[in-house]
């Protein structure tokens, strides 16, 4: 964050006519930290204060870790099927031809 | 259907993959098991996309088929071993080395305890972010219900996740308005 703002802060020096979106990022960058001290309860109202946080952050967790291979491998292996199953029925069909 | 259309509703069900990966582990608190659904569900889905509304929250209509298969799995599982709900997430949970922080280990074990339909319903609404509708309709039950659910699991957790461990240095006077973290949790 602060590293963006320095950024921010160096690009709008250089050049301040191209950076008008730069005050604006900056006060975003305050307000957002501003926000995380003061504002419990303020985000979803269903689960408000430390648990709905730490549920989400948990959840959060998990769907940045990686899709393993298989994953790939799958649909892959979806697709060609898929692809075997269309030039059989429509030879004329060439647009899957990877 | 065209086919350039057919290929963008594939490209969005590869892209909900890591939402369907983090329900699924939610669900059965095991990776290998949460993955499995995943795969089951997205066969399913896959061969099935043309039953797929257009224009409606494809992530939902990827749930059900998925929490279909937990659930039903569970059915099956249920029947062959006499095991609570409860007792059983709770043994499948997450191993801690995998979630790295302790709050977040502690959330998986209490999330654990929770029976099946109010962890679902808790996950759906509170960390999902689906409204009460889809998550109602994912599940195949009532508005209301979702949200008796949601509400029952909220207090259900509160619980556990206050009750501190006899002999940890943070029993007894738990104060802390800021609440650093490993402490005991209010909501």
């Amino acid at each position: 964050m602060s590293e963006e703002k320095k950024a921010y802060a160096e690009a709008a020096y250089v050049n301040p006519q191209e950076n008008k979106s730069a005050p604006a990022a900056v006060t975003d960058t305050h307000e957002k930290s501003d926000g995380e001290g003061a504002g419990r309860g303020k985000t979803q109202g269903v689960l408000p204060g430390i648990l709905g946080k730490q549920l989400r952050a948990a959840y959060g967790e998990l769907l940045n870790s990686p899709v393993p291979d298989r994953f790939n491998d799958l649909i892959q292996k979806l697709q060609q099927r898929e692809t075997a199953a269309t030039t059989a029925t429509d030879s004329r069909d060439e647009e899957e031809s990877k | 259907m065209s086919r350039a259309h057919d290929g963008k509703l594939r490209d969005d069900l590869v892209a909900a993959i890591p939402n369907m990966r983090a329900f699924a582990i939610s669900l059965c608190g095991n990776r290998d098991r949460a993955d499995d659904l995943v795969q089951e569900a997205l066969v399913k889905a896959w061969h099935h996309l043309e039953s797929f509304e257009e224009g409606t929250n494809l992530k939902a209509w990827l749930f059900t088929i998925l929490r279909n298969a937990y659930f039903s799995e569970l059915r099956k599982t249920k029947r062959e071993v006499a095991d609570s709900e409860g007792q059983l997430a709770a043994k499948l949970s997450v191993p801690a080395e995998q979630l790295g922080h302790l709050d977040l280990v502690d959330l998986s074990h209490a999330l654990a305890k929770l029976p099946a339909d109010q962890r679902e319903a808790l996950i759906l609404v509170g960390a999902e972010g689906f409204s009460y509708e889809d998550a109602a309709n994912i599940s195949g039950c009532a508005v209301g219900t979702v949200k008796s659910r949601v509400n029952r699991a909220r207090s259900r957790l509160n619980e556990l996740m206050t009750a501190v461990p006899a002999g940890h240095p943070d029993a007894g006077e738990t104060p802390a308005p800021e609440s650093p973290p490993r402490r005991t949790r209010t909501a």
